[in-house]
């Protein structure tokens, strides 16, 4: 997993003005902390996609999702990756312990550990992309739950549907959030033809967090 | 009719019951209690399978079965449970039949959401559907969460009269995936009254070897192992397991060589893989040597008494610190959080907590404390109190193995606290004094030990799980007391073979240079054998004592501790050396460890108000407007106030040295919350930061909030402003409600809020009165408010 110092910047609202020394130390501190501290872990299953009128079927299984966005962003897949990825409860209970004695290191710690889980989501992508293109598929992007129409409640199916808490120890709240707190889940669709935006990370703008601290394009 | 369970012999159990239904069509996502309705004679079946090949006691179909998962499928825990029981009752025969429960699939607050009080509620459920139905014994599996575990053990021990067995999962590095190694969860577990302990599933068995290893040493159960059938591959599109029948059935047989004794298999596994484990019923369990432990544990790490001398942190007590008062009749833990941190970067292997005031509720405030204290920090905690029920509220909901503070010779004492001892499992501090006081001679205290030694006995309690304090007299006024409790230590621990503890600092009460009397009284105590200490950690002079007697007592092997800690001469931080400097300049550059040097030189000439208003604020304002502008990050509005802090730090000493009133700035009080159901809480603290920095008493509720503590918070301190913070769309509902609640009881407070899905519209929507899009402008909105009221 390798953590990119200038995503993390970017995280922490940097951009345009000079950088000091001081806080490239402490991400590269922060970074090699969070490689010690994570416990990284991931599940994947392929699925085959039956769309219907409003809704998405994974076959084999007794999931469909009536999501509009998710159905565009999917596209023409025959097949989805469903996801799941952690960094486990270590990083968390760091980042709570820091944000009661430095509060500077805690925000700086939990950006470097929102690159992470990224980075390791993107790695895990990874390998389902070269299983997919031995069979001639290419990947779409990430797709998570909370994204456009695609309901911050599937959390809850994805992860059943994994049996991600045995596999990896993830677990999500009544209020769908997830814990461990950095991790994600995401389809991704297999597809014969090339999605016309290539695989790139998932935007600020496709989220819905308008006024999150770590949003990277102009807040409200 | 009641089966008897053999541990003379080796136990088997059966193999896993989620493998065979998936290759008999069980789709994924579907939960497969399900069958115990649907598909009866399928799970028959194979719990005929697996009696067949051998199995001593086969599992029920109700791994999953809690109504957090089964309400999601509509389904019901009693059906699916005693339905579960009972097939496998008509299977058994004469055979034991366990009824299987596994993880909730949720953590536990304060990490998660879910509360002590509803997990125990989920599995009480399924322990009195499954007794009732007619279960055997029970077990508890595949657990990853000690905490969890300890939940489910409590709930199965207390509504239901049968044998639990409990076993962990563990990942390839030796942990569980919530960080718990062997060790820790055989001396947290094994006290809670469980009949036999072990590892199962995650692992195959060639790296489940040496944890079980580890997992003999120290338990006094017998010890059960169902590994998988190692890990699982994509075969042609199928999923097989790596190890066969027979190469399980050989690491089965080296298993019950080191002193297994009840063995089954778990995911990967079939009635084959049982089948080859029958003739290892044909071996006597192993006569294992117990390694008896005097160790207290969190959830994370365990502490062996005796080892090396241990610190126990004495700062977690309000008496005689105001701000610890405030702080628990407030309910704002962070506060303790951070007196909790320091003690721990300071050298503390165990921190002392007792919430002993007169005004609050002492056994509900306990309790919420040591949540949020093993939310954050990996130290075991020294439950102090002098009231039975405030002990048991804090052992109940401790994670690990706690230390109970105190019990003495006093025959009610001991028969009112013993069973609590002996219930949760827990280590104890023992006072050797009595009803007629604390005896004068070393001999006599050596008497009441031996006493207090033999009721714990008769409860059942090992003498390991007790610590002697052999008491400390004020050197002022009982000198000739103090050799005694000198030699009382030796004499204890050689006649009795228990571990000992002092309270160092009473002994240079009334005395001047207490430090001085106290490192030195430490030095002679550990001397005399001392096995743990109870002092503040905090002062440098008493670590730095300790330090030194663990080269001279040969704990510190080869010095590396000290020679790491003491050889460089301290490189001075440049920053450190700056005193004559602008206090603007150092907050406006966020030099953090000037700080303090410079505050305390502007004391000498300012009074502290002089130095907020002329000083401290202007150069607030001026970080906050450039990050306003956007010529600066919020890290650096962040580390200038982070560096404000340490400023602040240096003001309230300077006022306390001083002896003056505690600093009131008078600009506002403001209450703070991250609200139900919400784990997110960095946004809120760079809120309350920023606040502080400006002068205004916060009060830190936390986060996961709920309503009604909300409430309470802004009736009974009479707040004005309060602040809420929601990340997610999901938990700005619960904001919605809550601010609902407060318009309704008519409190006349203001609601502040921010979080990542609001926006100025949205926060009026749900009827705030004010909306933060940042840390910055929290402050604005505070100061406005409190200009005009």
């Amino acid at each position: 997993m390798k953590i990119n110092q200038n995503e993390v910047l970017g995280y922490l609202g940097y951009r345009g003005l000079k950088i000091e020394a001081d806080i490239r130390n402490l991400i590269e501190a922060c970074s090699s902390e969070i490689l010690n501290l994570a416990r990284p872990k991931n599940v994947y299953e392929i699925y085959r996609l039956e769309s219907e009128a409003d809704q998405i079927r994974l076959q084999e299984s007794f999931l469909s999702f009536k999501s509009h966005d998710l159905q565009n962003h999917l596209g023409d897949s025959s097949y989805c990756a469903v996801m799941a990825v952690t960094l486990g409860s270590e990083v968390d209970k760091k980042i709570d312990y820091l944000a009661q004695s430095d509060l500077l290191k805690a925000m700086v710690m939990d950006a470097t550990a929102s690159t992470a889980i990224e980075a390791y989501g993107n790695e895990v992508c990874d390998l389902i992309r070269v299983l997919a293109s031995k069979n001639g598929f290419f990947l779409t992007k990430r797709y998570s739950p909370g994204y456009g129409d695609f309901p911050l409640e599937s959390q809850q199916q994805l992860l059943n549907l994994l049996n991600a808490y045995s596999k990896i120890g993830l677990t999500v709240t009544k209020s769908s959030l997830l814990i461990p707190r950095k991790s994600i889940t995401a389809i991704v669709g297999l597809t014969k033809t090339p999605p016309v935006n290539a695989p790139v990370n998932k935007r600020c703008s496709d989220c819905k967090m308008v006024n999150c601290w770590l949003r990277r394009e102009p807040k409200e | 009719m009641k089966r008897k369970i053999d541990y003379e012999n080796i136990l088997l159990f059966d193999g896993a019951m989620g493998t065979l239904l998936q290759s008999y069509g069980l789709k994924t996502g579907q939960p497969p209690e399900s069958y115990n309705i649907l598909g009866q004679e399928l799970i028959a079946q194979i719990h005929g399978e697996y009696l067949q090949a051998g199995a001593d006691i086969i599992t029920t179909n109700t791994f999953g079965a809690n109504s957090l998962k089964l309400s999601q499928y509509g389904l019901s825990v009693n059906e699916i449970v005693t339905s579960g029981v009972n097939i496998a009752r008509q299977a058994a025969k004469d055979k034991l039949v366990a009824l299987d429960i596994g993880p909730l699939g949720q953590f536990i607050e304060p990490y998660g959401t879910l509360s002590f009080d509803e997990a125990y509620l989920l599995f009480k459920e399924q322990v009195i559907f499954g007794a009732k139905a007619g279960a055997d014994l029970i077990l508890i599996e595949t657990m990853t969460d000690l905490y969890e575990l300890k939940v489910a053990v409590l709930a199965a021990t207390e509504n239901s009269n049968l044998p639990v067995f409990a076993t962990m999962t563990f990942q390839a590095d030796g942990k569980t995936l919530m960080g718990t190694e062997p060790l820790t969860m055989v001396n947290t577990i094994s006290g809670l009254g469980v009949k036999a302990l072990g590892i199962n599933c995650s692992l195959g068995p060639i790296e489940t070897l040496p944890l079980l290893e580890e997992i003999v040493k120290y338990a006094k159960v017998p010890v059960i192992a169902r590994p998988n059938a190692g890990l699982p591959k994509e075969n042609q599109g199928e999923t097989v397991f790596e190890i066969g029948p027979e190469e399980f059935a050989s690491f089965a047989k080296q298993m019950v060589q080191k002193g297994v004794s009840i063995i089954g298999g778990c995911c990967g596994t079939n009635p084959k893989y049982i089948q080859a484990l029958k003739e290892l019923k044909t071996v006597k369990p192993l006569k294992r040597q117990i390694q008896k432990l005097t160790a207290v544990s969190s959830a994370t790490k365990t502490v062996i008494i005796g080892e090396k001398p241990a610190v126990i942190g004495e700062r977690l007590n309000p008496t005689g610190k105001r701000y610890l008062q405030e702080a628990l009749s407030q309910k704002d833990f962070s506060v303790l959080l951070q007196e909790a941190i320091k003690q721990k970067e300071a050298g503390a292997d165990l921190l002392d907590v007792n919430v002993g005031l007169p005004e609050i509720d002492e056994a509900k405030t306990m309790a919420e404390v040591i949540k949020q204290l093993q939310g954050i920090i990996d130290l075991p905690l020294s439950i102090d109190s002098m009231n039975r029920d405030v002990l048991e509220a804090a052992v109940r909901v401790y994670n690990g193995k706690p230390l109970i503070n105190s019990v003495n010779g006093k025959d009610d004492v001991m028969a009112e606290l013993f069973p609590l001892v002996k219930k949760y499992g827990a280590c104890a501090v023992c006072l050797t004094l009595d009803e007629k006081g604390i005896p004068p001679t070393a001999e006599k205290r050596l008497e009441i030990a031996k006493r207090i030694v033999n009721k714990a006995a008769q409860y059942g309690i090992d003498k390991e799980d007790l610590i002697m304090d052999c008491l400390v007299l004020t050197a002022s006024t009982e000198q000739s007391q103090i050799p005694e409790t000198l030699r009382a230590i030796s004499l204890i621990k050689k006649e009795l073979g228990v571990k000992t503890v002092l309270g160092i600092s009473n002994v240079s009460f009334g005395l001047p240079d207490r430090t001085l009397l106290n490192k030195t009284f430490l030095a002679l105590a550990l001397g005399a054998g001392l096995d743990a200490a109870i002092i503040d950690p905090l002062d440098a002079e008493m670590i730095a004592t300790l330090d030194a007697c663990n080269v001279l007592l040969a704990f510190d092997i080869n010095a590396n501790r000290f020679l790491t800690k003491y050889s460089s001469i301290k490189k001075q931080d440049p920053q450190a050396q700056i005193t004559e400097e602008d206090l603007k300049k150092v907050i406006g550059c966020g030099l953090k460890a000037a700080a303090s040097g410079v505050t305390k030189n502007l004391l000498k000439k300012l009074t502290p108000l002089q130095v907020i208003d002329q000083y401290i604020i202007p150069a607030l304002d001026e970080v906050g407007l450039k990050y306003e502008k956007g010529e600066l990050y919020l890290p650096h509005l962040i580390q200038a106030a982070e560096t404000t802090r340490v400023a602040f730090e240096v003001i309230k000493t300077h006022n306390l040295e001083e002896k003056k009133a505690s600093l009131d700035l008078n600009k506002g009080k403001i209450a703070l919350a991250t609200v139900e159901g919400d784990i997110h809480d960095i946004g809120k603290n760079m809120v309350k930061l920023l606040l502080e920095n400006y002068g205004f008493k916060v009060i830190d509720l936390g986060r996961d909030v709920s309503q009604q503590v909300i409430l309470k918070t802004v009736r009974e301190e009479k707040i004005e402003l309060l602040g809420l913070s929601a990340l997610m769309t999901t938990t700005v509902k619960n904001m919605e409600k809550t601010i609902a609640a407060i318009r309704k009881e008519g409190l006349d407070c203001k609601v502040m809020v921010g979080g990542a899905v609001l926006n100025k519209e949205y926060a009026s929507l749900i009827g705030a009165d004010y909306y933060g899009r940042d840390a910055r402008e929290a402050v604005k909105i505070a100061r406005e408010f409190f200009k005009k009221n």
